[in-house]
């Protein structure tokens, strides 16, 4: 290196890179960039994640029917409920259907119409040998009997069909737990 | 064992070997937190690029989706307010940033000889941070980023030749408005070419700022050797910020990256960062959904504050004139910065280029400055545009407040709003009554007609609007309230028998009633008659009449109608008009409300005499049962109310709101 001195400003500094910096410039540099990076990352996460918080909706009850609007026979019931999808808001969207019905004793059943095997509407009709109503889903022509239990000997239906929760408030209101199960599975697994 | 494992790394990748590099790099001029600029611009680039992608995820771009997904974000999402105004500021920051920036490089000189490429790049940084901006104001889909891109893309069409077609795939579909394919192409535009194009050149910007470091080290050393004075330009032995230190060929110290110049990088990363989040502390607003009927075009609608000044050079130009400032000043302005590093090679001896440079871009910048505050000056004392502004913020209010009590159903929030009296009452007053009908009341809500010839209907069914029907109590004109443009000034019945009555008869029978029961009971019993009339205009249709009893009314009541005289013309429920004028049966209501709107001919209406359209008979009304309706139910302060102002009403207020 040789020795110079500016003609115009008489500085003699060296062509000489500066000392580097320690131990707490890095871990400055490091830190600070890492917090400067995540700032942003962190409020987007939150956003991205918000959907853990929420519930679903299935799995709730609503009011049906009145227990004196009931028979043995079982009665088909269409349900709606509003529904949120994202913003929008659409009122008695179609949810499903169920069948209710009042036992001899007085007690309310209810099951799911959706045919556990591959999922089609069951129906009511009168039983092939005089037994009176029974549930008959069209599609693969499996029979259950009122209690929902299969009737054949191997029925196209993996399980017997699915019974909802039932409430009675206020002493003649009915409610139902409205659940969605898995088809083809031989044990009753809810889906979401 | 780390060294074994970097190594194996390094062997197939090459990273930590350019990791190296980058950190052994040399800084000219020594290690400073003058540099950190770029850092800054980078940082909120950054910023501005993760927030986006966090949007992504959220944002839905079509007619009828854009708004209501941008409002799902800010009501529904958490975080979801702070993350949207985040991305809004950094966009402004990044804006605003490359344009110091590029600034700096001028006045410095920072843009010759080694770092022209580098000065370039900033260029077309700059270029794709506005088209950014430009694609996303009309992301939100509300009224004022509609109505600007409208007028924008519209634009176009002053191009000779390709200007029809240049504006059809623009946005995306034949006109006249936009669309949801105009969504989805900005969006496609705001994501792949603005935001993927500012990242790729950001990464070149910074590669070729480092090729010019290299440049400018390599040739200092070499010019050591050489020992010789480098004539003028000096900027080969420095960074941007030591250009104008021209004639000392003195070596310059030089710094380290790693960890010293990065240090005050980070930090300066950290300051942007910092910056956006005090900046997003207050959030962005929402807007009011864009309706794209052009009977609805915002007046009120604005551009960003980087285009302002663009825009306030288009008002000296009339009509198909502004193809002048919108193309041709603006391609000036911005060719002129890209030919400055080549105008900086003349004359450099002298600097003379420099010198030209320096003082073209101080004279636009004034220039921009100025027209930029110019514009906002100019808005601020401009009643109309704040008139059209203050409806447009009311506007948005209340269609956040609906959205938020009645959900928004699958057709969007328009749909929602085309239902609400508050949103599409004074639209359609504005349509159709407004030529004859003032709706003024002092407030920032009024629509004033252009010479009413029609009573003013702002307060219907109020106390005060009621009593200045009959008012007996002369103005300083000599002139009656009845006689006022407010009432039947403006109108044929200003010469009729109401006005007659209230002029002549009625101080008469005031007088006697006065006589036989004391001032103080006439003065009940004339509160109470108007309560009467308040009470009437609140109700949804006429009371029920049983025999000769009517709901709600005492026979008090009915003398009372009669007392005044107000039965002699009009018909009250049980009692019949002798010489019959419009009946008060109702008088106000919504349902009479909505059968005079239909047909102010009907029973019981203005038979004779009657001056106003028919807006909802025969095969093809003017106006649907609906909007008849809500005008309705606007006219009566019917709508679903806030919180604060179901309170008010309930407490009794039944003086004008506001």
């Amino acid at each position: 290196m040789n020795d110079k001195t500016c003609s115009c400003c008489s500085s003699t500094k060296q062509n000489e890179p500066e000392p580097r910096r320690g131990f707490l410039a890095k871990l400055i540099a490091i830190g600070v960039g890492a917090a400067a990076f995540l700032t942003p990352v962190a409020v987007g996460l939150r956003a991205f994640f918000s959907p853990m918080q929420q519930k679903s909706g299935a799995g709730e009850f609503m009011k049906v029917t009145t227990v004196d609007a009931l028979t043995a026979t079982p009665t088909r019931i269409s349900l709606t409920k509003d529904q949120v999808d994202a913003w929008n808001f659409v009122k008695a969207a179609p949810l499903g259907t169920i069948f209710v019905q009042k036992k001899a004793d007085g007690q309310i059943v209810a099951f799911q119409a959706c045919c556990p095997h591959a999922g089609c509407t069951i129906g009511v009709t009168e039983g092939k040998n005089g037994e009176g109503p029974l549930f008959l889903c069209p599609c693969h022509k499996a029979w259950f009997d009122l209690s929902g239990v299969r009737t054949q000997k191997s029925s196209p239906s993996p399980r017997d069909m699915d019974m909802l929760e039932v409430e009675i408030r206020n002493d003649t209101e009915v409610w139902v737990k409205y659940q969605n199960f898995q088809t083809g599975t031989s044990s009753q697994i809810a889906s979401a | 064992m780390t060294t074994t494992i970097l190594h194996w790394i390094d062997q197939r990748t090459g990273l930590v070997t350019a990791c190296k590099q980058c950190c052994d790099r040399k800084v000219p001029g020594g290690s400073c937190p003058c540099h950190i600029l770029p850092s800054m611009i980078i940082s909120t680039l950054a910023t501005l690029c993760i927030t986006g992608f966090f949007l992504w995820c959220f944002y839905s771009p079509s007619s009828r989706s854009a708004w209501e997904s941008v409002f799902y974000i800010e009501k529904m999402v958490p975080a979801g307010g702070l993350l949207r105004a985040m991305h809004h500021m950094s966009a402004q920051l990044l804006v605003f940033l490359i344009g110091v920036y590029i600034l700096l490089a001028v006045f410095r000189g920072g843009y010759r000889v080694a770092r022209k490429f580098v000065f370039w790049a900033a260029l077309v940084m700059g270029l794709l941070a506005l088209g950014g901006c430009l694609t996303g104001d009309l992301l939100p889909w509300t009224a004022n980023g509609y109505s600007a891109t409208l007028v924008r893309t519209k634009f176009l069409l002053l191009i000779p030749f390709a200007g029809e077609s240049l504006f059809k795939i623009a946005i995306g579909g034949p006109g006249p408005g936009l669309t949801s394919l105009t969504l989805t192409r900005f969006f496609a535009l705001h994501i792949g070419i603005f935001g993927a194009g500012i990242i790729g050149v950001a990464c070149l910007w910074r590669w070729l700022d480092g090729k010019a470091d290299d440049l400018a080290l390599s040739t200092k050393n070499a010019n050591d050797k050489k020992d010789d004075q480098v004539a003028g330009d000096n900027s080969l032995s420095n960074s941007s910020s030591d250009a104008d230190k021209s004639s000392c060929s003195a070596p310059q110290p030089t710094g380290w990256f790693w960890p010293n110049q990065a240090m005050f990088n980070m930090l300066g990363a950290l300051l942007a960062v910092l910056i956006i989040l005090i900046l997003s502390k207050g959030g962005v607003e929402i807007g009011s959904p864009a309706d794209t009927d052009p009977a609805m075009f915002y007046g009120a609608a604005r551009p960003e504050w980087s285009f302002r000044a663009i825009y306030e050079v288009c008002h000296f130009f009339p009509g198909s004139w502004q193809f002048i400032p919108v193309f041709c000043i603006s391609g000036m302005v911005v060719g002129y910065f890209f030919l400055i590093p080549l105008i900086g090679m003349f004359r450099q001896g002298k600097s003379l280029g420099h010198k030209i440079n320096m003082a073209v871009v101080a004279i636009i910048t004034l220039g921009i400055v100025g027209l930029t505050w110019l514009s906002f000056y100019k808005d601020a004392n401009d009643p109309e545009y704040l008139a059209d502004a203050y409806k447009g913020e009311k506007r948005a209010e209340r269609f956040v407040e609906i959205c938020e009590k009645q959900g928004i159903p699958p057709a969007g929030a328009l749909a929602l709003g085309a239902n609400d009296p508050l949103i599409r009452g004074p639209e359609l007053w504005e349509q159709h009554c407004a030529s004859c009908h003032n709706y003024e009341g002092g407030t920032m809500d009024d629509i004033v007609a252009n010479g009413p010839t029609a009573p003013n209907l702002y307060g219907m069914g109020t106390r005060e609007w009621l009593v200045g029907w009959i008012d007996t109590e002369k103005n300083e004109d000599g002139l009656l309230k009845i006689e006022t443009p407010d009432y039947f000034g403006g109108s044929p019945f200003l010469g009729g028998t109401m006005v007659d009555y209230v002029k002549t008869s009625l101080p008469d029978n005031i007088e006697t009633l006065e006589e036989d029961y004391g001032e103080e009971e006439t003065k009940v019993m004339y509160d109470r008659l108007i309560e009467i009339l308040i009470e009437e205009s609140k109700l949804t249709k006429p009371r029920q009449v049983d025999d000769e009893t009517v709901e709600g009314l005492s026979e008090d009541d009915m003398y009372i109608m009669e007392d005044f005289g107000c039965a002699q013309c009009h018909s009250f429920y049980t009692l019949e008009a002798v010489d019959p004028g419009p009946e008060l049966t109702g008088y106000g209501s919504r349902d009479w409300l909505i059968r005079i709107i239909s047909d102010p001919e009907q029973k019981g209406l203005y038979a004779k005499d009657n001056h106003m359209t028919a807006f909802h008979t025969g095969d093809e009304p003017i106006l649907s049962q609906r909007e008849v309706e809500i005008l309705a139910d606007w006219l009566n302060r019917s709508w679903m109310k806030t919180e604060s102002e179901q309170s008010e009403s309930d407490a009794g207020t039944s003086e004008t709101a506001k």
